[in-house]
């Protein structure tokens, strides 16, 4: 049996792949604009995700208090009386406790430009609830001023001093904060004050943010104001932010999940199409090495081999791809988040996997072709 | 030449697809190691059909082949296939070279696939040996027929082969490339001890060879 093989073979596989360079050409751009287009949904779902849940991983609060069932400040409503924050100061081991109020509006830019916009307000006298994160400008807001996200900025060529109205309260642009674009809005902070004239209602909060006088003790402070409010839900700051990553990846991901799959079904058929016309045209080679005495297994290398060379290059071309585009992307389209985080990488395992179980159907052919074909003028 | 390489007896080849034809009728046969023989008959009298179950490339409906102590008809399709690889050499009427490799690597290859030891050094040793050296790292494509036919001996040749089968192997080449392809494959043979089987319309191998055989209508006449 073929059981030794020398280190340095001849790479039949390549050679009868690269035959057809047109062919070649063709299928590793199939599979580059696949994989760009996978690497692209992804991106943009990791970029959405961390600008989504950056805010509350950073803005140093270690207890989020919110009404029952709210556990994300995203996609839940929660009102509450702002002067809880009084009452949950009391308690042993909370340094500060906070309103913070949540608005979806609309920000009007100039005369002609509207944009929805996620206002968070924080007390201005503690700054529990104030981005983690100010690029430009300052977090120590005046009243009738406003920290906008980057994206939003950049969207809209804003600059620290520019104006911005929300429902008809002109607002000065005192800050800039970075990682707080959740794609389909930006976040935008204000004080509280300013937040409760929005609303048009006194005192109330969406949610009390809590400090501790040590970050260690939540678990025995969160269990202490439940014990003491137990009609609110009281979270941990760890539990908070991965309510926000489940909500976010509950979102889009199914959708993008499912683009890739089609991506993943239309690499497939590339790969295989290309390796079937490939044994095709070179049926009489393979054929030939068949009589000569290749076995099964060797055959079974080439054509496998043939489709992880052919899948490896489309992921390297597509990367490539990606990593050009992406700074014109950025450019062109602030508001597009795009992350690449190492877990993208698994996207070539699973491409090179792709590939090679496209190899059944050339495989298949393969078996079909008899030695003794090889005596045909 | 009583040291018998090749064996086989009461050889049939049916084909059935809604009618049965018969394309090799109860054949027997044997050749000798360093015995050339050469299989004459018109088109469809089955040579090229008796060559193929010969050389473990198709299976007989009927009859048994054995080649030194093995039995081909009783091997699993990979162990035949390893058979092939190790001990019958083949040598085709289209060359059969592979344009995608060199000259060197056509040679080689059947060596590496065998897994032996300096397949390279042992493909160039084989090309000295068919004078083909010079043309080691060309491509196929720019070879002459004669060119061809001798690296196509050589690659026969390469894993040193019991039994080498030749289909019309100067079909394609003219009449003096022809007599120096036959000379160089019967030669080494008859100088190695390899046991050869020619299939051929060519009248003019029939001086190099030991035996003739003639086929008619898949069957060969007591006559022979």
């Amino acid at each position: 049996m073929q059981s030794r093989y020398s280190t340095h073979m001849i790479p039949v596989a390549r050679r009868l792949l690269l035959r057809n360079r047109g062919g070649w050409m063709v299928t590793v751009s199939g599979i580059a604009a696949t994989v760009a287009l996978v690497l692209f949904l992804f991106a943009v779902h990791d970029g959405a995700k961390d600008g989504s849940t950056r805010y509350v991983r950073t803005a140093a609060v270690d207890i989020w208090i919110s009404q029952k069932n709210a556990d994300n400040i995203l996609k839940s409503s929660s009102f509450l009386r702002a002067s809880l924050a009084e009452d949950i100061a009391e308690i042993d081991g909370v340094a500060v406790a906070s309103p913070l109020a949540r608005l979806i509006t609309k920000a009007s830019i100039g005369r002609t430009r509207t944009s929805t916009i996620f206002v968070l307000a924080f007390d201005p006298e503690t700054k529990v609830g104030a981005p983690g994160t100010v690029g430009e400008g300052s977090s120590d807001l005046k009243p009738g001023e406003i920290i906008l996200d980057r994206a939003f900025v950049e969207k809209y060529g804003l600059a620290v001093g520019d104006a911005v109205e929300i429902q008809g309260k002109r607002f000065r642009l005192a800050g800039v904060s970075e990682g707080t674009n959740a794609l389909v809005a930006q976040f935008g902070f204000a004080r509280f004050d300013d937040a409760e004239e929005l609303l048009g209602l006194k005192g109330i909060a969406s949610f009390i943010v809590v400090r501790l006088d040590n970050p260690k003790d939540r678990a025995a402070v969160a269990q202490r104001i439940r014990a003491a409010f137990p009609d609110l839900a009281v979270h941990q700051a760890a539990d908070f932010v991965r309510f926000h990553e489940d909500e976010a990846d509950a979102g889009v991901l199914p959708v993008f999940a499912t683009a890739a799959a089609f991506g993943a079904v239309v690499c497939a058929f590339i790969v295989a199409l290309m390796l079937y016309n490939s044994v095709l045209e070179r049926r009489e080679d393979y054929a030939t090495l068949k009589a000569l005495g290749a076995s099964q297994r060797y055959l079974l290398r080439i054509v496998v081999g043939q489709a992880l060379l052919v899948t490896a290059a489309g992921c390297v071309a597509g990367a490539l791809f990606v990593a050009a585009l992406t700074p014109l992307l950025r450019e062109a389209v602030p508001a597009l988040a795009l992350r690449y985080s190492p877990s993208l990488l698994l996207i070539v395992p699973c491409v090179l996997l792709i590939g090679a179980l496209a190899a059944a159907a050339p495989v298949r052919m393969l078996r079909r072709i008899y030695p003794a074909e090889v005596f045909r003028a | 030449m009583s040291d018998v390489l090749l064996r086989a007896e009461s050889l049939s080849k049916e084909y059935d697809s809604g009618v049965v034809v018969r394309a090799v009728s109860d054949v027997s046969l044997t050749v000798s190691r360093g015995e050339i023989v050469l299989i004459i008959g018109p088109n469809g009298s089955g040579k090229t059909t008796l060559l193929s179950m010969l050389g473990g490339l198709m299976r007989p409906t009927r009859g048994m082949i054995h080649l030194g102590d093995r039995a081909l008809h009783e091997l699993s399709d990979a162990a035949l296939t390893d058979f092939r690889l190790r001990h019958v050499g083949f040598v085709f009427q289209g060359f059969r070279l592979l344009d995608v490799l060199s000259v060197r690597e056509n040679v080689q290859l059947p060596i590496e696939m065998a897994g032996g030891a300096n397949a390279r050094r042992t493909a160039e040793e084989m090309l000295a040996h068919v004078d083909a050296l010079h043309l080691a790292e060309r491509s196929p494509r720019v070879l002459s027929g004669g060119e061809k036919q001798r690296v196509a001996i050589a690659r026969a040749l390469a894993n040193q082969p019991d039994l080498i089968l030749a289909d019309e192997p100067t079909g394609s080449l003219d009449s003096a490339a022809g007599e120096a392809a036959i000379q160089l494959l019967t030669g080494t043979a008859r100088a190695e001890g390899r046991g050869v089987v020619i299939v051929s319309h060519d009248t003019r191998i029939a001086p190099h060879a030991d035996r003739i055989i003639r086929m008619v209508d898949g069957g060969i006449p007591v006559r022979n």
